[in-house]
This record gives structure tokens, C-alpha cells and sequence, in this order.
């Protein structure tokens, strides 16, 4: 497609015509990276325009593969430490606790490597809204658990969060950090699970 | 003409004057040549990163299976793995295929083609499992889009060798629309606008304590970093990293501080792939700014660099070629268009210089390589000139063991 930068002879046609697509695809650029919420939108009574004007233009950003949002640490960072993980218990009555890869764990070059896992399990797999991804995963631990002798029974995924606590004062103690733990799915696995 | 309607007229073609200038005036592909290959290196590195989990994230049985998502919705676009049946060596294949393509586009072979390759590759990840993908994969597909449209194979490319090896182009450089580049370079702001627009609905940003959170997430951390507890450093810390993302969106866009912005933005994104665990990301925002440069900017830097590392590859060397032989120019064409240490005096056989100096004219067809007093030709003239020429370097090491010259003359002196 690179002939679309060539220069030609009967240059104005092309030119109106790019420009067309140009000003499609900037509409559909600006509208997405624009927040509704952003000052000057709301000082100039845009929210409700520019609500529309996205709901409209983000099926063709999708559909072009083209949807982005930049809220990288916004509005506001997280200001909590989470993880997840699973708890296996063997047709034994054994348990065992597996967790996603932690990237404090792991080596600088390993973390660099295995940080969608964090994505993943830390930033998305919790959601509600991704509840249906969470069978997949406890067949998927399963599955990296098993054992023939003694197969994983219910895998019980687990979020974990720990409240990020303020500076302490001169001369106070810091918090102490404070876990909480919520199962968030259980799984029954079946036999076919461990093919 | 109404004067209020001669005014509109007049604003209206200045506003078409201004838009055609920045989209349609011809400039050189080197810029976006070089960003091709930052970003073609950039999706091989990912895709390295990404090749032990793989099967984990795309596999059959992995942590996101195929019929799950279909579930959501029978019609779903899942890209090419909705084209490849659906066992584990196929998907294994694609990803071999995936890094032939960035390969391919790297070195800029079949670039056109290979442009759209990787952009449907990485909108197909997207489609198969989105939900392991960061901003740094969004700005790859984003920027990858207006690539599929830019002249990538224009300029530092196979298929510009090629091209010059098959007498379809000469040694000048031709122009290009550079509206592609534009919207790269536009995408590339409006990113770090939207970034800063967010983040000034936060009131964790507006009063500066942003940082003390993002330095305490665990799972980010990286390399040691000084707590950040005092509130004046944090505050500064927090508000000029806000600049920054500000100035990046808008400042850049003028000329005299365009520099200065995009170092601070260097600045940032150094500190940030320092403190923080974020693959790839501040190397794809990085490599973006490669756009913004003037292309007469960066011929006047690589001229810096020729002069400086120049000298040290070693004494240029003469190639004397047939110019009544049209292999021998094509072949003579892609050594100028390589030369890019200008370490080669590539010279005609006809020339007078030439004439007086060499004692029996060549064999048509073949390159005489002038070295150090002595005459090499053939493939053994290329591993003379190996070291000076930085694309035959993989070459450098044969010329040790198998370049003996053809004669020994002192031509070299003679011809200049």
C-alpha cells in the first residue's frame, strides 16, 4: 500500500481522497483518546456529544483493531497490592496452593518476560466482567497440576489485596500490611479436563 | 463578495494551504525507514518475549481457549485463528511465520507485504486473546496501521537494493508523501495528550501523590529506587512527570522545542523502564519519536557519525568498474547505495583516472577492488572491502583466512 505515498501526475484527486480517510481516521483517534471527563470537555457541556460520538465510532475503531485508551495509572494508580491464587484439592483430600507467576519473585530478565501474567491474572482474571474466563483457567491449573496417582479435584481460585497504606508520620510505625483474601470461582474438574 | 465571506474563503484556503503542506509535502523515506526497522526489531523482541508462554496464551488448551470466545459471540472476529485449524502445531507455525514477517519487515524485504503481515498478526493476538495485552501492544497496532501505508521499503531496505539491482531505481533518493508518518507522529501525541487528560481527572495527580502509589505496586517493581515519602520530591516528581506527558502531546508539535521535548520524554521513559516492570512499552514510545526528526536533521547526523567512525573501519578502498557493462554498474550502484561509511571510491574503468593508472583492462563484468596497493576481484574483492562496509561485516571474518589479492599494485595511490 505503499503506492499511496507516491507522488503522481493527477495528484489532487488522490490527494482529496487521502485526505478523506485522514479526517475519518482522526475523528475516530481523537474521539477515543479524549476522556469525557476531561475539563475542557465538561466546561464546554461536550460530555454528553462526545459519549455518543465514541459509543458511534468504536465499533470501526474495533473492528479495524484500532481501539485504544491510554489510562495508564489513571485517573488514579491502584493503590493496592493484589495476586491471585489457586488452591488445589487432590482426590486425596491434599491441598495444594499454586499462584500465578509473581513478578517479585522473579529474576529481572524472568519478569520482563512473564509480565502478562500479571496482566492477566492480577488486572483482568478477578473481574466480574471476566467471569467467563475462569473456568478456562481452573481447567488450565488443573491441568498443570495433575498428578495420575492423585488428579486435582476442585480448584478454587483466590484474589488477594492488600491496601497500599499512607506514609506514617516522623517517628510513627508503618502499618502493618493487612491481606484479604476472597474465592472468587471454584471448579469441579472433570477427568476430561486432564487430557 | 461580501467582506465577512472573502475572510471565510481566505481562512478556508489557508486551512487547505496548511493541511496539504503537512500531510503532502514530499520528503524523504529515511525517517520512516529507520522507524520501520526500530519497529520491526521491537515486534521480534516481543514476540521473543512471548514465545515461551505461547501456547499457554493461544494454545488449545491455554488459559483462554477458542470455543470460550465464541461463546461470547458466534460471529466474533478472531482473526487468523479463525483460518488455521485449531491444534497446537498450527499454532506454533503461525507464530514461526509471525517473526518471518517482522523479520522480513526489519531488513525491509517484500516491506509492503510484510507490513500488513505483521499488523494482521498483531491484530489477530488482539482478537484471540486480548486480555494478556498492554498499552505498549496497542501502540504497536496503532502505529503499525499507518505503516501498512508508509513507503517502508523506500530507503534502508532489501527491496531497495533490489530495486537498484534491477536498474528500477538510481542512487537519488525519491520523495514521498509523508501523510503516513504524519498520523503516526499524531498518534504518537495524542497518546501522551490522552494519558495527560486522564490523569488530570485524578486527584492522586493533581495533588501530587500519584508516585507514592506506582513506586509501591510490587508487582511493577524493578530495579531498587529510593522511597519516595518527602512530599516536596513526590509532588515534583508526580507533576513533572505529568508535564512531560503534556508537553509530548502538544509541545512537541513546536518546532524550536520539538528536541527538548522529546529528550525529556527520553528522560521519562528511561526512568520509568528502570523503576517499573513494563515490557516493551518505553521502547515502543521511543522508537515513535524516530518520526519527528527532520529528515535533513538526520542526514546532517549520520554525516557527524560517517566522520567520526568513518576513519576507523580502515583506509578506503578503490572499485573500479566496466561503465559499458550494465551488470558491472548495477552491481557498482549497490555498492554506493551500502557505502554508507563513504569508505569506497567507486569509480568507472573508462575514467581517465582509472586508464592511466590500471595496466590492462578487466574482464567485463567484474568489480576490481583496489586495496592497500593490491587488486582483488570477485567474491574475494567483497571480503577485501568487508570491514568497510558495515552490511558485508558478517563477511569480515572469511577475508582473514580467504582474500588473497589478484596482483599487487599500488593503483590506489595512483588513481586519486
Amino acid at each position: 500500500m505503499g503506492w499511496l505515498a507516491k507522488i503522481s501526475d493527477n495528484d489532487r484527486v488522490q490527494r482529496a481522497a487521502i485526505s478523506c480517510l485522514l479526517v475519518a481516521q482522526l475523528t475516530i483517534m481523537a474521539s477515543q483518546a479524549i476522556p469525557v471527563d476531561f475539563y475542557p470537555v465538561t466546561a464546554l457541556h461536550g460530555k454528553a456529544a462526545l459519549t455518543a460520538i465514541q459509543g458511534e465510532l468504536s465499533h470501526y475503531a474495533s473492528a479495524l483493531g484500532l481501539r485504544q485508551d491510554w489510562m495508564m495509572f489513571a485517573p488514579n494508580p491502584m493503590r493496592e497490592n493484589t495476586f491471585i491464587d489457586a488452591e488445589i484439592t487432590y482426590r486425596s483430600g491434599r491441598k495444594r496452593i499454586w499462584t500465578f507467576p509473581q513478578m517479585q519473585e522473579l529474576g529481572y530478565a524472568e519478569r520482563y518476560a512473564k509480565e502478562r501474567y500479571r496482566k492477566f491474572a492480577n488486572e483482568r482474571l478477578w473481574v466480574k466482567d471476566a467471569s467467563f474466563l475462569w473456568p478456562d483457567a481452573a481447567r488450565y491449573i488443573a491441568r498443570l497440576n495433575r498428578e495420575p496417582s492423585d488428579p486435582p479435584q476442585i480448584v478454587k481460585l483466590a484474589h488477594y489485596r492488600c491496601i497500599i497504606p499512607w506514609a506514617p508520620a516522623p517517628g510513627e510505625q508503618p502499618e502493618p500490611e493487612r491481606w484479604e483474601r476472597e474465592v472468587f470461582f471454584t471448579y469441579t474438574v472433570n477427568p476430561g479436563d486432564l487430557l | 463578495m461580501t467582506p465577512r465571506f472573502a475572510r471565510l474563503r481566505r481562512a478556508i484556503q489557508l486551512a487547505l494551504h496548511a493541511w496539504n503542506g503537512f500531510f503532502f509535502t514530499p520528503q524523504p523515506a529515511t525517517p520512516i525507514a529507520l522507524y520501520r526497522i526500530l519497529y520491526g526489531l521491537l515486534v521480534i523482541t516481543d514476540l521473543a518475549l512471548l514465545h515461551g508462554d505461547w501456547l499457554n496464551w493461544y494454545g488449545v488448551n491455554g488459559l483462554v481457549r477458542l470455543d470460550t470466545l465464541l461463546k461470547l459471540g458466534p460471529g466474533r472476529n478472531l482473526g487468523l485463528f479463525w483460518l488455521i485449524p485449531q491444534n497446537d502445531a498450527w499454532i506454533e507455525a503461525f507464530f514461526w511465520v509471525f517473526l518471518l514477517f517482522a523479520v522480513f519487515l526489519t531488513i525491509g524485504f517484500l516491506s509492503k507485504f510484510s507490513s500488513v503481515a505483521v499488523f494482521v498478526c498483531l491484530s489477530s493476538l488482539l482478537r484471540r486473546n486480548a486480555y494478556i495485552l498492554h498499552s505498549g501492544d496497542t501502540l504497536l497496532r496503532a502505529c503499525g496501521f499507518f505503516l501498512m501505508f508508509a513507503p517502508t521499503g523506500a530507503a534502508l531496505s532489501v527491496d531497495r537494493l533490489l530495486a537498484i539491482w534491477r536498474g528500477k531505481e538510481g542512487l537519488e533518493k525519491p520523495l514521498f508523501w509523508p501523510w503516513a508518518q504524519r498520523m503516526i507522529q499524531i498518534q504518537m501525541s495524542l497518546m501522551y495528550f490522552s494519558t495527560f487528560a486522564w490523569k488530570s481527572i485524578g486527584s492522586d495527580w493533581r495533588d501530587g501523590t500519584a508516585l507514592y502509589y506506582t513506586t509501591r505496586l510490587v508487582q511493577f517493581q524493578r530495579f531498587p529506587m529510593p522511597t519516595l515519602d518527602n512530599g516536596i520530591i513526590l509532588k515534583l516528581a508526580t507533576w513533572s512527570a505529568l508535564f512531560v506527558e503534556f508537553a509530548c502531546g502538544v509541545l512537541v508539535w513546536v518546532r524550536k522545542l520539538r528536541y527538548w521535548v522529546l529528550l525529556a520524554g527520553v528522560c521519562l521513559h528511561l526512568s520509568i523502564e528502570y523503576s517499573m516492570n513494563i515490557a516493551l512499552f518505553q521502547w515502543v514510545a521511543m522508537a515513535g519519536y524516530v518520526t519527528f526528526i527532520d529528515p535533513a536533521d538526520l542526514t546532517r547526523t549520520w554525516s557527524w557519525l560517517r566522520r567520526r567512525l568513518g576513519g576507523r573501519l580502515g583506509v578506503p578502498a578503490d572499485v573500479i568498474y566496466d561503465g559499458n557493462c550494465a551488470r558491472a554498474v548495477r552491481q557498482a550502484n549497490v555498492l554506493r547505495a551500502i557505502d554508507v561509511f563513504g569508505r569506497l571510491n567507486i569509480l568507472d574503468l573508462r575514467s581517465s583516472a582509472v586508464t592511466s593508472a590500471l595496466p590492462a583492462a578487466p574482464e567485463p563484468a567484474r568489480l576490481l577492488i583496489c586495496r592497500r596497493g593490491s587488486i582483488y576481484e570477485g567474491a574475494k574483492g567483497m571480503l577485501a572491502i568487508s570491514r568497510l562496509v558495515p552490511l558485508l561485516w558478517p563477511l569480515a571474518p572469511l577475508s582473514l583466512v580467504l582474500s588473497q589479492p589478484k596482483q599487487s599494485l599500488s593503483v590506489a595511490k595512483a588513481v586519486k
